[in-house]
């Protein structure tokens, strides 16, 4: 009897969350079906020109893009003045190219009111791409002389077409599949979490995984933030592994022309997404090369990009279309940023469940599921925070090898990434050489004699590692940011000369920046702006995906006191750097003399400290009861929360 | 050496805010002066201003740390120096509808002066209580000038004359008293309109600030909430404004805190010379004005709130009968006298129609269309939430034109959040089953709030829900920050966490007074 209510009080919960998350897939379901009955064409396309007079015609037409079956037609007015006029107005919609008519209808004038959607519906017709559909309007009965100047056409109308939606589309068919897996990945995370108490790392791994799949299809390609420019140093990876030889090797690339045109556009609608998927499932129809612009971008090491490179090689040995070839440079990149990070919350003596929610964040997502520099970055600095942490308060006799290996790796390669700004994660590593001090301050008879050789080579190395990264990491790199990268992008960007002789100057340009640019950095560290800044996710989404983070980062009372006082110190100074160089490596390499604010931050750059920072600021006064439970809470609401995200995501493409 | 190292162990997070709000003063002063290279009144204001609330912050801190003061003493003088600011900073008539409510004030002030006028649809106005400057929308350095400059100026003079005026049935007339004794008095002294209405205002925060201090006084645990409700940027706008919710805010105030009162501490009928207890019979009674005036207020949006009165007669249940019974009679009274009159208006002789002045959805609209509704509150979820948390906290005051940075906004939220945690062992924890209650009665006035909006607002072709502002959703704020008090992570010396974090809530007023002045260029 006791183990069937604990059964029901377990199962409950999940049917009821089961059930909230249908409802709310159901509606991005009802939403793009319904809304996509109607494809607007805005005034750009038609426009009713002239205005409608008593007895007179206007009409406007516009030209099918695709073979389509229209059941009829939707039409709103602004500023259509004939309210209180006794007299009708004849719709007719025609075929121009056949002559066929399609339909009509006759309002009554007092009916038409400003903003309403006016519908003429007509039985289903089948309409060819480039048939020009005419519609037209005839007023009758206008007996008031204002009434001549009735219609008031201005560049907000509207004219929309009823397409019935004979059969799915590709975005359709994708919403069904990301609704199952979406309701298959809450129900097996909440069993592996709350029925089966499976360890963190396998829960990561399933949601992880499953999420950064559907990111990699809900971002086209090109899309995600930056990846452009990450691309292009792809192709050049790419082009030396296949062995293809530019003309000039360091200002040009050879890739697929199909790669270099396709693919391009500024607003992805529902239209866009349909023919995305569409391009996706299709073959390659273009085998032909061609030589483009390389840019030499050096944000990153070329290592970095090693495994985008090796997926793009892969894409046009499988013969995949454009998209196809980006999408496996894609998923050999997430691959390398999935163990990154399934080390990182498998190492990380604590703040497992940090780790977790943080990678659960949108931005997280959309960094690991396309080409860029960052979703590495991060996965680096996290994997780099475990190794560090795992040595200091972990299991020391465990996976020794592989904690050196990541440390000393990971340290190496950040401290030349984003052209240097990673480098405070290179000085992490003396925070052994601080302990080690400490240590031998209070004397090392008390160690064994293994631990004490382990305590040196780790206090020296923390000292060497730190050294090595900046002599060989970040000062050839901070001095090509500074004179020639700062150079090509802005003839008059400042420097720190600028910066020092106007301290009032660079406190003004700090305070604007503050004022100014927070909110962004805050928002698009979660997530509201993904892509190109266009495809937008509501705020509180956000704000949610944020505080399931700081939740998860609650300790227990008697976690208090696992970490030294000046060890915590240490990671908070690094979170803060981190910050500071991504800032202050923006203002001296991006931002303009003269600009009101620091330009080109976003809050993705903070991202890598994130950890470090939450973790440095846990203390006494705040405590959670049974911690671990409420972080797997927080972990498993973070999880839920994607049932919202990807809604949002669909319903943004009407 | 050691004592400035003492000094700064003991003080460290207080030493960090004080050079952050230095910080801001320096940046908004930099950034007025961009604005007025040559003194005028905006500039005067702004350093009249900034020191104001600058020693406001400070002596509140002094009073909330290290004298540990009772916090309706601290209520005052928040509230006092943050109301006068707002006042300034957010022009009459800048609030939301306080045109209409400012008619409803005229109305009534006709009534007291005696200004006839010729029927229920005319009301009387001086000439100049009609100018156009005053109710501009766009509100720059150049009209705060012109703003500050009409302060001490006296009448114009001129025959007073009639126009047209439509009346109201949101909230009963005596809500509008305050204000109209304002305007009033206003009129007597022969002052011109800024001053004219910055009295109708003044008389709204009095009222406000009386309640407030009251409620705080008498509310046996959670003071802070009542504290921090009364320092969110929307409460001071709307507290300070023509608009009803300047005196709602207050009913709403003391009817937590006599609600709380009674439910969770002794209620003495008789003194112990068996007379009955006069002062216990006025808070009764109190309570009982107050709860049938929510009812009525708002087209009864505030109702739920009466649902309070059901935690005395659950707590009251075993242990004193007459109390139980006493809250009974008034959450019916309340509902008879004040929700049903409000219901019925509102259902049978409502005249409101949305600004397009075309039909709204009605109840069978929604009933015979599921699907329909569904997706319009699916759709308003999707679209306005964020609509609804900022202007909750107030990130877009006035008529959105009077903007601080959103992220001002999530500090406040956080500061909500870290300020209900509480000790295991405190008083909050007496609420027990009654969180339940709370909750019920705060999703039901977010409903009425968003399904009177349906009926009243939204034309019945919309996809989403018209007309809802956060607002809507304050009165709600406290018994929503008991019902979600977290059971499971605690503050480990709540009192002083608490009060910290009150004087973190201004110190982000006055980075928003600052912000007032940045973005007026």
């Amino acid at each position: 009897m006791q183990s069937k209510i604990e059964w029901r009080k377990k199962i409950l919960p999940l049917v009821l969350l089961l059930a909230a998350a249908a409802v709310i897939l159901l509606y991005g379901r009802f939403s793009v079906t319904e809304e996509y009955a109607f494809q607007i064409y805005r005034a750009s396309d038609s426009l009713f020109t002239d205005q409608l007079q008593e007895g007179e015609t206007i009409e406007t037409s516009f030209v099918a893009d695709r073979d389509m079956t229209l059941s009829g037609v939707l039409l709103t007015f602004v500023n259509f003045g004939v309210a209180d006029q006794p007299g009708t107005v004849l719709v007719e919609v025609v075929d121009r190219t056949t002559g066929k008519p399609l339909g009509s209808a006759t309002w009554e004038a007092g009916s038409i009111m400003e903003w309403v959607w006016q519908e003429v519906d007509f039985a289903p017709a089948a309409v060819a791409a480039g048939d020009e559909i005419v519609v037209r309007l005839t007023a009758n009965g206008f007996t008031d002389e204002n009434a001549l100047s009735a219609v008031k056409a201005t560049d907000d109308d509207h004219l929309a077409l009823k397409i019935r939606t004979d059969r799915m589309d590709s975005v359709q068919k994708f919403q069904i599949v990301a609704t199952v897996l979406l309701l298959i990945l809450i129900t097996v995370v909440y069993l592996l979490l709350f029925v089966w108490n499976v360890r963190l790392e396998v829960v990561f791994l399933i949601a992880f995984s499953c999420m950064g799949m559907l990111f990699m299809l809900l971002i086209p390609a090109k899309l995600g933030a930056d990846e452009d420019a990450h691309l292009n140093t792809v192709y050049k990876i790419a082009e030396q592994i296949e062995g293809w030889e530019s003309s000039d090797p360091s200002r040009s690339v050879i890739l697929h022309e199909e790669l270099e045109n396709a693919l391009s556009v500024n607003d992805p609608s529902h239209p866009y997404y349909v023919s995305y998927y569409d391009y996706l499932r299709a073959g390659r129809t273009d085998e032909s090369l061609a030589e483009t612009e390389y840019w030499g971008n050096v944000e990153n090491p070329k290592l970095t990009y090693f495994p985008a490179a090796l997926g793009i090689v892969a894409g046009r040995h499988l013969g995949l279309s454009a998209p196809g070839i980006i999408l496996m440079g894609r998923l050999f990149s997430f691959f390398v940023v999935l163990l990154l990070l399934f080390y990182a919350v498998r190492r990380i003596p604590f703040g497992k469940e940090l780790i977790f929610t943080i990678t659960m964040l949108p931005t997280m997502l959309q960094e690991s599921a396309t080409i860029n520099a960052d979703g590495i970055d991060i996965a680096l600095s996290f994997a780099l925070t475990a190794a560090v942490l795992s040595r200091l308060y972990g299991e020391k006799d465990k996976e020794r090898f592989v904690d050196y290996t990541i440390l000393i790796v990971t340290a190496l390669v950040l401290s030349r990434c984003k052209f240097g700004a990673l480098l405070p994660f290179g000085l992490l590593p003396l925070v052994f050489f601080f302990r080690f001090l400490k240590k031998r301050k209070e004397g090392l008879s008390s160690l064994s004699q293994r631990e004490r050789i382990e305590e040196t080579i780790l206090g020296i190395g923390g000292l060497v590692l730190p050294l090595i990264c900046i002599i060989a990491g970040f000062l050839p790199l901070f001095s090509f940011t500074v004179n020639a990268y700062g150079g090509t992008i802005w003839t008059n960007h400042y420097q720190i000369s600028d910066l020092l002789r106007d301290p009032a100057g660079t406190a003004f340009l700090l305070g604007s920046t503050v004022y100014e640019k927070l909110d962004f950095y805050f928002f698009s560290l979660g997530g509201t702006s993904l892509g190109w800044m266009n495809i937008l996710l509501p705020q509180f989404l956000i704000l949610l995906g944020l505080f399931f983070v700081l939740l998860s980062s609650l300790p227990e009372k008697s976690e208090h006191g696992r970490m030294q006082g000046k060890e915590k110190a240490w990671f908070f100074v690094i979170a803060l750097l981190t910050a500071a160089f991504a800032v202050g490596g923006m203002l001296i390499g991006w931002t303009e003399k003269g600009a009101s604010s620091i330009e080109g931050v976003q809050g993705r750059y903070f991202l890598p400290a994130l950890p470090l920072f939450l973790l440095a600021l846990q203390n006494t006064r705040i405590s959670i009861d049974d911690g671990s439970a409420v972080r797997k809470k927080a972990v498993y609401a973070a999880v839920f929360l994607q049932v919202l995200v990807v809604t949002a995501l669909f319903v943004r493409m009407q | 050496m050691s004592k400035i190292k003492d000094i700064w162990k003991h003080n460290w997070i207080w030493i960090l805010i004080a050079l952050g709000l230095l910080a801001a003063f320096l940046y908004g002063n930099a950034r007025v002066r961009l604005v007025t290279p040559q003194p005028d009144a905006f500039l005067k204001m702004f350093y009249l201003l900034s020191a104001l609330v600058g020693a406001m912050v400070v002596l509140a801190w002094f009073l909330l740390v290290k004298k540990k003061a009772a916090l309706c003493r601290v209520f005052l003088l928040t509230t006092t120096v943050l109301g006068l600011t707002y006042t300034l900073m957010i022009p009459v008539t800048a609030v939301p509808d306080e045109v209409t409510h400012l008619r409803y004030v005229y109305a009534v002030a006709d009534d007291l002066i005696g200004w006839g006028s010729s029927g229920d649809t005319m009301e009387t106005m001086r000439p100049e209580e009609i100018e156009r400057w005053v109710y501009e929308r766009n509100i720059t350095h150049e009209y705060y000038n012109r703003y500050f400059s009409a302060i001490p100026t006296k009448e114009l003079g001129g025959e007073p004359y009639e126009i047209y005026y439509y009346s109201n049935h949101e909230v009963p007339r005596i809500v509008y008293l305050p204000g109209a004794f304002g305007v009033h008095l206003g009129r007597l002294l022969h002052l011109s309109l800024v001053p004219t209405l910055l009295l109708g205002r003044l008389m709204n925060l009095l009222v406000f600030l009386a309640a407030g201090y009251f409620a705080i006084r008498i509310m046996p645990f959670g003071k802070e909430f009542l504290l921090a409700f009364s320092l969110l940027p929307m409460t001071v706008q709307e507290v300070n404004s023509f608009s009803c919710d300047s005196i709602v805010y207050g009913l709403v105030l003391l009817a937590i805190a006599l609600s709380f009162r009674f439910a969770y501490r002794e209620v003495q009928w008789k003194k112990e010379n068996g007379k009955w207890n006069l002062l216990n019979l006025v808070q009764w009674g109190l309570l009982f004005f107050v709860m049938a005036m929510l009812a009525a207020c708002k087209f009864g949006a505030c109702a739920p709130l009466t649902l309070m009165l059901l935690l005395i007669v659950w707590q009251k249940r075993q242990t004193d009968r007459k109390s139980m019974f006493a809250a009974w009679g008034i959450f019916l009274g309340s509902l008879l006298l004040g929700f049903l009159p409000s219901l019925y208006r509102t259902f049978f002789r409502s005249t409101v129609l949305n600004n397009l002045l075309v039909p709204n959805y009605s109840v069978g609209d929604l009933l015979t269309n599921p699907y329909r509704t569904f997706l319009l509150l699916m759709n308003t979820a999707n679209r306005y939430m964020d609509h609804y948390w900022q202007s909750f906290v107030g990130t877009s005051l006035g008529l959105y034109e009077i903007n601080y940075p959103l992220h001002l906004g999530v500090a406040f939220l956080l500061i909500l959040f870290f300020l209900m945690l509480r000790q295991k062992e405190s008083d909050e924890a007496a609420i027990g089953r009654g969180r339940r209650l709370l909750l019920i009665l705060t999703i039901l006035g977010v409903l009425i709030a968003i399904g009177g909006m349906i009926l009243g607002n939204t034309p019945y072709y919309s996809k989403v829900v018209e007309g809802v502002q956060g607002r809507y959703f304050l009165p709600f704020l406290i018994p929503f920050l008991f019902a979600v008090q977290p059971t499971k992570i605690f503050a480990d010396n709540q009192e002083t966490m608490r009060r910290g974090l009150l004087c973190g809530m201004l110190a982000l007023q006055f980075v928003v007074v600052m912000c007032f002045f940045i973005r007026a260029y």
